[in-house]
């Protein structure tokens, strides 16, 4: 799966770098649009090779990364345009998605979009059950059930008079 | 190792990437072509065996021997993977173990390393495999507390704080809170209540909780000294800082008032003190003061000796030589007294109704931007309003929402209504009650009609109502609380230990850095007692 990028001739002549996911699979991104994410421009300023190997990174997670990243590099799109993408970026993704779309921002240090990508878990963590952040997030508990009790009487009020969900 | 209908890898990723109990990455002896291999095989639906590095407990190595079949189900849809593992002993060199949460914290921030550990046995692939290694615990605290969690309400806060011990401490932090509290009440709401003197010290998170289930709210009284002289009725007060500013009023004959008195709540035997004011406004009572900008004072309106007025001045009280400074603009609104006003952005003022001349009610809005240099009066343009009014309050709540709760009696019972500005088209929108007569009202047990009450709007976006001239038998210090941002808003009655004050009213009451509400004086027949001061404070105060 390589993606090329759309712009046509005239952006061809541009500098392009091949970005290798943890699949092996390979994108080639505009460098203007790679050095968006602080991660990337640092390596690149370090070292010539044009090809990044993000060990961290899957395909799926990184072919959103890329989308976002070649958008918000297209000067030919107004500033509105970018934020309404950047809204139709997170909506509807499952918590799932978004749990990879957030490592992987925080690693290439794409902050806006981790930002809204971290915004948009905190809107759907809202009035949840412990078990619900539990399962989505797979944490282990870790308290003893005489410890757990005891953090839920000390924080009772969190619980007082309202119903959460669990899904 | 798998359920119905979702296979998954949630095992497989847990004992793959850590060592030790707190340990967040896969440790780098782990083979990252084995796990690649797993989620090759996993994709393309064929068998894995293999062999890698997995972790005791306690942190020791030992070598896994895999083997992983996948099942499919009737429709060529993997429905099962079947896993088998074999343990042997590892002689490995590994290096200490990461000892506890503390020191693997304080390494999160070099977790910029691409070379190592990889994350995600991901699947981008056609066939039905979930994704399954826990990613979050390997996102830095600072992603999980500062991105994530700050984003999230103080009870949501309090919640998680029992999901797991990480989480536990990471909700323990002030910083997080303060973060949480900026984000859910507004910056300017947390830059008001920093100004509160025992608000650092009763810390972010426990203001929160105290604002969130009023656990904490009480009334006092405070005997003030000094004195407003000469004595009057029908003045303005309003809260600058931990000030509270008076302005104006009724004295005796009618006479209309012009001069300006502080009383400063952070001294340790606060007393009235009149300030000697440069370029007095022309007396007036029935007006409004409200804070801008910080420091200023902006006064608009009131009935004055020739009159009903619509003048604006401004008077920055922190001045070296504090003086009213009149702004003249085009188009002012009419003139007007028992108006309300609020402020919205803590640069604009809000104007709506009043009485105008002959008695005449009004129902406009209008709004000053004083972070002009030249401000202009722009009437906001709105398809219906609600029916004229006196005596009303308007409380900005969520930033950018004016709820304005008042009553006309004879007009309707009670009206509610909220206002968009900045989001479209600014409307108007019956919260509760009915601005019909005669309909009934769905919203709880609703304060009783009432003119010239206090609202008190709480961070977060509730309102508290009480005081005010209450038709019928009803007591006026019973308190009200709404939350309009709730779905279906509806009321309810707040009780609070200490003594209420018999009378509260609205132009005579103000909110001292978001969490006091100041009632100034009983009324005692004709007499105003303004050494008598009435506190409802809604956080404890730690002194």
């Amino acid at each position: 799966m390589v993606t090329t990028d759309e712009k046509g001739p005239l952006t061809a002549k541009k500098k392009s770098v091949i970005i290798r996911s943890c699949d092996g699979d390979e994108f080639l991104v505009s460098e203007s649009a790679a050095v968006l994410s602080t991660s990337l421009k640092k390596i690149l300023e370090e070292k010539e090779d044009r090809l990044i190997h993000l060990s961290d990174i899957d395909n799926k997670t990184l072919a959103m990364v890329i989308a976002y990243l070649s958008t918000h590099a297209d000067d030919g799109l107004s500033d509105d345009l970018k934020r309404s993408f950047d809204q139709e970026f997170v909506s509807g993704k499952e918590f799932d998605v978004l749990k990879y779309l957030v490592l992987a921002t925080d690693t290439l240090q794409v902050t806006c979009l981790c930002y809204t990508v971290a915004k948009k878990m905190a809107d759907i963590m809202k009035n949840k059950l412990v078990e619900w952040v539990r399962r989505e997030f797979d944490i282990q508990n870790d308290y003893t059930p005489e410890a757990e009790a005891e953090i839920r009487r000390l924080d009772a009020w969190a619980w007082d008079d309202r119903q959460l969900e669990d899904d | 190792m798998s359920g119905p209908g979702k296979p998954n890898v949630i095992a497989l990723g847990r004992f793959l990437q850590c060592r030790g109990p707190f340990a967040k990455r896969r440790h780098p002896l782990v083979n990252p072509t084995i796990v690649a291999e797993i989620r090759r095989c996993l994709e393309e639906g064929i068998e894995f065996q293999g062999e890698l590095l997995n972790f005791r407990k306690d942190g020791s190595p030992l070598m896994n021997r895999l083997r992983m079949t996948p099942i499919y189900g009737d429709d060529e849809i993997i429905t099962h993977i079947i896993g088998i593992q074999v343990f042997t002993e590892a002689t490995l060199d590994l290096g200490p173990l990461p000892g506890s949460l503390v020191k693997e914290s304080s390494r999160a921030s070099d977790r910029f390393r691409f070379n190592i550990s990889p994350s995600g046995v991901a699947s981008g692939g056609t066939r039905n495999v979930s994704r399954g290694i826990c990613g979050i615990m390997q996102l830095s605290d600072e992603v999980i507390a500062l991105k994530i969690l700050s984003r999230l309400t103080p009870r949501d806060i309090a919640s998680v704080g029992s999901v797991c011990q990480r989480f536990y401490e990471l909700t323990k932090n002030e910083d997080l809170w303060r973060m949480v509290c900026q984000n859910a009440w507004g910056s300017e709401t947390t830059r008001v209540l920093e100004t509160v003197p025992g608000a650092k010290r009763l810390g972010w998170g426990r203001l929160a909780r105290e604002l969130t289930t009023l656990e904490a709210a009480a009334w006092r009284k405070l005997i003030v000294g000094g004195a407003v002289e000469p004595s009057r009725c029908n003045f303005s007060a309003c809260a600058v800082g931990n000030r509270v500013v008076l302005f104006g009023g009724e004295g005796v004959n009618m006479q209309p008032m012009n001069d300006t008195f502080v009383l400063d709540l952070n001294s340790t035997n606060p007393e009235w003190q009149h300030v000697k004011v440069g370029s007095p406004p022309p007396g007036r009572w029935g007006h409004t003061l409200s804070c801008v900008n910080g420091s200023h004072l902006v006064l608009f309106g009131g009935c004055g000796r020739q009159g009903l007025l619509n003048d604006v001045f401004v008077l920055d009280l922190d001045a070296k030589h504090p003086s009213w400074r009149e702004i003249s603009s085009l188009a002012p609104p009419l003139p007007r007294s028992w108006h309300s006003s609020c402020t919205l952005d803590g640069t604009k003022l809000i104007v709506s109704g009043g009485c105008a001349d002959s008695g005449v009610l009004l129902s406009d809005t209008f709004l000053l931007d004083l972070s002009m240099e030249k401000p202009i009066w722009r009437e906001i343009p709105v398809a219906w309003t609600p029916p004229s009014r006196l005596g009303h309050t308007l409380s900005v709540y969520g930033g950018r929402k004016i709820l304005m709760f008042g009553v006309v009696p004879y007009v309707f019972d009670l009206a509610m209504f909220s206002r968009w500005i900045g989001e479209g088209e600014p409307c108007w929108r019956c919260v509760t009650g009915s601005a019909m007569p005669g309909a009934g009202n769905p919203g709880g047990i609703a304060p009783p009609p009432r003119l010239d009450h206090v609202a008190v709007s709480l961070p977060g976006g509730r309102i508290l109502v009480f005081g005010g001239s209450v038709a019928g038998l009803h007591s006026a210090s019973q308190l009200y609380i709404l939350d309009p941002t709730e779905e279906k808003p509806t009321w309810r009655i707040l009780n609070v230990p200490g003594r209420p004050p018999r009378f509260a009213w609205g132009h005579s009451t103000c909110i001292v850095g978001g969490t006091r509400a100041i009632v100034l004086g009983g009324q005692t027949g004709e007499e105003w007692m303004l050494s008598e001061i009435h506190e409802l404070s809604l956080a404890s105060s730690v002194l």
